[in-house]
């Protein structure tokens, strides 16, 4: 997400039955997203933590999919897709994450092809679920715990931040700043 | 049928919980005791966010307890929240009453406090336990926990209420009947 000359990169890790990842996108996001992302210093990529149930590796891998399928033409429809899945987040392991329910959300966003998307878990999500779990071996070697989490780059500086849980917008306003001036 | 012991335990167990009432300084120390180890509690929630956002600036204490209380009942719900403020009250409780016992005997003469070190650490252990964990790198471990942890917590009161039970108040001496064991 954001512009790919962006000389920050935001590494997010989330799990969408998280309610403090949910916290985040309420709250500190969306002024993210207005002053940072928008502007062009920040891209920002999500990557998948699913811990607390195996919803949350249902949900991750759908994500997984939802995004192969609008990476090359409307990517901003993931973004759509990711915010509304956030929006209608139940309680953990309630059965809000299932399968039916992700898919009956996910026929609602503009720009996601639900039926599509239902064909990718059924064909791939073996594939996709090794390779969410060498995602989560790769976090937890940056010392990733919880979430939401995250680390700030500057590629540019070779400096990075990291903070973790849902912060308010001042404290990401500082890291940015202090990453952007190593 | 109630046996002289159990009822024994339940009179002393009344007595250890009314005596923070019994006058206002005991009344602020419940109160001071109880409302700290509610802060620890929920800090320790999520302790790596708690660090940070503390470790930036003292004022955001308000913040991360407003949104890690949020997040606790969202993620445990009403029981598992009420489980910790039980314990907070508890703890404040067990603290005054041990406090009172050094004010009357004087550390040399206090024997309850024998007792009450180690029932206050294995009960702090299982109640914050989660969060603990969380901070040694099992993320995954609260969430596979029964109940989400709140058997844990439960642990927790049953040791501190046996602490109390024992204890009684700390005003009066008790008296070990050695013949009503016989």
């Amino acid at each position: 997400m954001g512009s790919l000359d962006a000389p920050i990169d935001m590494y997010y890790w989330s799990d969408y039955q998280c309610p403090f990842c949910h916290r985040f996108e309420q709250n500190t996001f969306p002024k993210l997203i207005e002053n940072y992302i928008q502007s062009g210093t920040v891209r920002v990529v999500f990557i998948e933590f699913p811990y607390m149930g195996n919803a949350s590796m249902t949900a991750a891998v759908m994500d997984r999919c939802v995004w192969r399928q609008v990476r090359e033409d409307t990517p901003q429809a993931y973004w759509r897709w990711h915010s509304r899945i956030f929006d209608k987040q139940g309680s953990k392991n309630s059965g809000w994450a299932s399968k039916a329910n992700l898919l009956e959300i996910t026929r609602g966003v503009d720009g996601v092809d639900a039926s599509a998307v239902a064909s990718c878990m059924q064909s791939h999500r073996s594939e996709i679920e090794t390779s969410i779990n060498e995602d989560l071996n790769r976090a937890s070697q940056f010392g990733i715990r919880g979430t939401p989490a995250f680390i700030l780059y500057n590629r540019d500086a070779d400096a990075a931040g990291k903070l973790v849980g849902a912060q308010p917008y001042d404290r990401f306003d500082t890291a940015i700043s202090r990453v952007q001036n190593a | 049928m109630i046996t002289p012991r159990l009822e024994h335990h339940t009179e002393q167990l009344l007595a250890a919980l009314a005596y923070p009432l019994t006058s206002t300084i005991r009344g602020l120390l419940f109160v001071g005791a109880s409302v700290a180890t509610y802060v620890l509690l929920i800090l320790s929630s999520f302790p790596e966010y708690s660090m940070q956002m503390l470790g930036a600036d003292l004022g955001y204490l308000d913040t991360a307890l407003v949104a890690l209380t949020a997040n606790t009942y969202t993620t445990i719900g009403t029981i598992g929240l009420g489980l910790i403020v039980t314990y907070a009250l508890l703890t404040g409780i067990a603290v005054t009453n041990a406090v009172g016992r050094v004010v009357q005997l004087g550390l040399s003469g206090s024997r309850g406090l024998s007792s009450a070190v180690p029932g206050l650490l294995a009960s702090g252990c299982a109640s914050c336990g989660a969060g603990v964990l969380g901070l040694m790198g099992f993320a995954g471990a609260v969430a596979a926990m029964p109940f989400h942890g709140n058997l844990l917590r439960v642990g927790g009161l049953v040791l501190l209420i046996g602490y109390l039970a024992r204890a009684g108040d700390p005003r009066y001496c008790r008296i070990d009947s050695a013949t009503e064991d016989k």
